[in-house]
């Protein structure tokens, strides 16, 4: 309470003054007051009303309350309270009266101007009394929410398929079901001049890193910005390093990946009105990683971990190196192959080069196009990309079958990617490669992965390098990045974390049958 | 929290720049030709020298850990004098990053492009340095270490698929000291010792970086020997594929050995994929030359090294194609003149003289307690 009163004063001293201005006059005067600060906005409702034995005013947003809430919160009680006829002439009998009657629904009292026009926008029904300066704010909120979905990103075949959705609350309170621990905190922020958008972060006392935590609560405290609709909005502000292609928070709508997260000691940003949480300080191998891989068994969950690699290497690397090749490095490929591939060529009119962008861009606009158009014309698509973009263009000798294969195979492979910023990082990365490639050939490729990796090298995301524990090197974390050891066997969390604690389950033992010797009554 | 962030590089890697930085050239080369069938051994003998000459690096830089090589010069000789050397210094070791970067360059145009300029990929070689050294020497460290494993695995695979398509043949290796020991005796003195071995006077610069400066003489020594063994056992795979002759007249021996891979008819030819991992070395090898030279200028104009990253990186990239006419020149030069009067005493003589300086300091400085005592 005490925080939340505090922000209120810091974000206020920033306007003006005369907002600390409160409401000690008369009815008429307020109610002119409160239709001088909204004009005359159709879902403001003001209604004077009788309280005890004074007179008195009921205020809110008819957009923004819950009619229901209105009349078992507000109206009931008053009622009931209106029976006893009590006088209240000073604020500490307003106070035991609220005490009494209102106490069934959250309320509090507040009587600053900013308070209570902040309080109106947040969709709470105000009671003013004649010259009291205290004002009664009851939570009468009306809350707009879809049910709890399967996430439309991210799916799994097995685990939990509950999402977040937009109410930042319900997000709260799936990854409080999650984790029951006393030490899991959720500290509340508001953040936008224009939108005053709720965002909580949360973290594991004990676990994640204080430096972390203290950064990460500098940096939202010294934010300036008017409109928060999207974690996107927050993730471009809270970034370390902005010119970069690759994702410097990880974002997620699933409740499972955020809770481990968590308990690995990273800390978590909910924000209101958007299914995507973000978590930070996050790393390369984060984003190749799925929660699936952990409900799988540790064999799958490692192979299908090192597809994942691979498809990011052919996501990005696929189309350049076949340009090379072709271009300027044939003797690599076997003979009977490059045959193959030459008369396949034959008719093409074009380099390999221009065949590969052209492939490249229709395929981006189609992706584009599939996802922006109605879903009622979603066949169309389909029969358009794929066969006229695909076929027709083979047999109008365009582009080759070849070049219709690799761009196929690089489109499969860039939707491996579990988190949709890190696979539109390689997209972008992808055209520059194939454009070095054309002019240096491989060596153009090699240099751009120097580049790449220098500039991996030298991300880092709140003080974490985004390579690790790849580079700078840490084997004991390695049970975790290439491959996914048996759950027994992780029994630390990520040191380059610096967690506060750093052994997650430190007794724990490979399960085993009961020995013969013991168990031997049986049998 | 930003402690993290000041320029620091771990043991691990200082190994690996190391390691890297010694076979980063080396293998493009090939080194110990005048000893021919047994240049394996002279590199095995020239490691034992590389050791005391790292020992000797790392002990002038225990005067006061944490500092480089100029600075420690500027504490003992005074700034005046210390400023020239460190020019000198500075300029030897630009030049030699433009030399290292030639090998790749002539490596390059003779290889794989032959109607490109030299100038076009030089320089974009070098923007690719530039880019590493303007973000950092914990940047190069990280970069190094990233691509380490990967560089392993293939000179393994490499040996592997020749080994697989039988083209190792180890009695090209015989009569093991057949002329005895003079031309080992030539291989060393002074070719090997300058490089690789010596060339690591530069790493002096990340040695003083590293976070755990005790360790540092352990790692630097481990580093040596891997890489004396590294590169014996490539020696000797090159000669065993090729024979003595081929082997000596071929200008890139590596390259030429991975040519006669031919493996389950697929593998064949991957010799642009050699060279692109030699491009690991020696993009290794050019940013620690660079860096080093940088410090030097950080030093003697007392501005930060990013300043100069820019110009002087232009500036190496062209005299990559100045300092010689044609490869014969080039490597002319460096057999020739580089050895005698760049190597010996800029890698040996002024630490040496250092080492003997500090030497003496320490023991006055011993006495002096006893003394007080």
């Amino acid at each position: 309470m005490l925080n939340k009163w505090m922000k209120k004063t810091v974000s206020v001293s920033k306007k003006n003054n005369e907002n600390s201005a409160t409401f000690n006059s008369c009815i008429e005067k307020t109610k002119q007051k409160l239709q001088d600060n909204f004009g005359d906005t159709s879902d403001l409702f003001i209604e004077e009303i009788q309280i005890g034995k004074q007179n008195g005013l009921l205020c809110c947003l008819t957009s923004m309350t819950d009619r229901q809430k209105i009349n078992g919160a507000i109206l009931t009680p008053l009622t009931d309270a209106n029976l006893h006829n009590e006088q209240i002439l000073d604020e500490s009998t307003w106070e035991e009266y609220c005490k009494e009657f209102f106490s069934a629904a959250k309320h509090e009292l507040i009587q600053y101007e900013h308070e209570v026009i902040d309080d109106i926008l947040n969709g709470n029904a105000l009671i003013f009394v004649d010259k009291l300066a205290k004002v009664l704010s009851i939570e009468v909120q009306k809350i707009e929410k879809r049910a709890i979905e399967e996430p439309s990103t991210q799916t799994i075949v097995r685990g939990p398929k509950e999402g977040f959705v937009e109410d930042v609350e319900t997000n709260v309170s799936l990854i409080r079901k999650k984790i029951k621990n006393r030490h899991l905190r959720f500290e509340s922020h508001t953040i936008g001049s224009e939108t005053a958008t709720k965002v909580y972060l949360a973290y594991v006392d004990g676990v994640t890193n204080q430096e972390i935590l203290t950064e990460i609560r500098h940096r939202l405290d010294k934010l300036d910005i008017h409109a928060l609709f999207d974690s996107g909005n927050l993730e471009e502000l809270l970034e370390d390093k902005t010119f970069t292609p690759f994702p410097m928070l990880y974002n997620t709508e699933r409740p499972d990946i955020i809770a481990a997260h968590l308990l690995a000691g990273k800390f978590a940003l909910f924000i209101d009105g958007t299914p995507f949480v973000l978590s930070a300080p996050t790393t390369f191998s984060d984003f190749v990683s799925m929660s699936e891989d952990y409900y799988l068994p540790f064999l799958m969950g490692s192979f299908i971990r090192l597809i994942r690699y691979f498809a990011f290497l052919i996501a990005l690397l696929l189309p350049s190196l076949y340009v090379a090749v072709i271009t300027y490095h044939h003797e690599m490929i076997p003979t009977p192959l490059l045959i193959s591939i030459i008369s396949q060529r034959e008719g093409i009119p074009f380099p390999a080069v221009i065949e590969a962008l052209i492939m490249e861009i229709t395929f981006e606009i189609l992706r584009e196009a599939g996802i922006r158009m109605p879903r009622a014309v979603g066949g169309t698509i389909s029969i358009v990309g794929g066969l006229v973009i695909g076929q027709a263009a083979v047999e109008a000798g365009i582009v080759s079958n070849i070049m219709v294969i690799v761009v196929a195979l690089t489109a499969i492979s860039s939707f491996v990617a579990p988190i949709y910023t890190f696979a539109i990082a390689t997209r972008l990365l992808r055209f520059a490669f194939v454009i070095s490639a054309a002019i240096f050939g491989l060596y153009g490729v090699f240099l751009g992965m120097i580049f790449l990796v220098a500039h991996l090298a030298s991300l880092r995301s709140f003080s974490v390098p985004y390579l690790a524990p790849i580079a700078p090197f840490s084997l004991q974390d390695h049970g975790d990045i290439f491959i996914r050891l048996p759950s027994w066997a992780m029994k630390k969390r990520p040191s380059f974390l610096r967690t506060e604690n750093p052994n997650k389950q430190p007794n724990s033992k490979s399960p085993s049958p009961p020995k013969k010797e013991e168990g031997g009554t049986d049998s | 929290m930003y402690s993290a962030m000041v320029e620091k590089i771990s043991l691990l890697q200082l190994f690996i720049l190391i390691f890297l930085f010694q076979i980063g050239s080396a293998v493009v080369v090939g080194i110990a030709g005048e000893a021919e069938r047994d240049a394996w051994i002279a590199i095995l003998i020239a490691t034992v020298i590389g050791i005391i000459i790292i020992r000797l690096y790392t002990y002038i830089l225990s005067y006061q850990p944490g500092t480089n090589l100029f600075d420690i010069m500027g504490q003992l000789f005074g700034r005046n004098a210390s400023m020239i050397i460190s020019l000198v210094y500075t300029t030897y070791f630009f030049y030699i990053a433009a030399r290292v970067l030639r090998d790749f360059m002539e490596l390059l145009i003779t290889d794989l492009f032959p109607n490109t300029p030299i100038e076009v990929l030089s320089i974009l070689f070098m923007i690719a340095v530039l880019y590493v050294i303007y973000l950092g020497p914990e940047v190069l460290g990280r970069t190094a270490e990233t691509f380490f494993p990967y560089i392993i695995i293939f000179l393994l695979l490499t040996a592997i698929f020749l080994l697989a398509s039988g083209d190792i043949k180890m009695h090209r290796l015989q009569p093991i000291l057949a002329e005895g020991f003079t031309p080992i005796h030539d291989a060393i003195f002074p070719g090997l010792i300058g490089f690789p071995f010596g060339e690591a006077i530069v790493l002096t610069m990340f040695m003083a970086l590293t976070n755990k400066f005790q360790h540092v003489t352990k790692v630097s020594i481990g580093a040596v020997i891997a890489t004396g063994l590294t590169l014996s056992t490539i020696k000797i795979v090159s000669i065993s594929v090729l024979g003595t002759e081929l082997s000596e007249r071929a200008t890139f021996p590596l390259l030429t050995a991975a040519r006669e891979i031919a493996f389950a008819d697929f593998i064949e030819r991957i010799d642009p994929i050699v060279i692109f991992v030699m491009m690991l070395g020696i993009f290794i090898k050019v940013s620690v030359f660079f860096f080093g030279g940088l410090k030097g200028l950080e030093y003697v104009f007392q501005v930060p090294y990013r300043y100069f990253s820019i110009p002087i990186g232009m500036i190496v990239a062209l005299f990559t194609i100045l300092i010689a006419s044609n490869y014969t020149e080039h490597i002319e030069e460096g057999l020739q003149f580089v050895p005698l009067y760049l190597h010996m005493p800029l890698q040996i003589g002024i630490p040496t003289l250092l080492a003997m300086i500090i030497f003496i300091k320490g023991k006055q400085k011993k006495g002096g307690i006893t003394n007080a005592e």
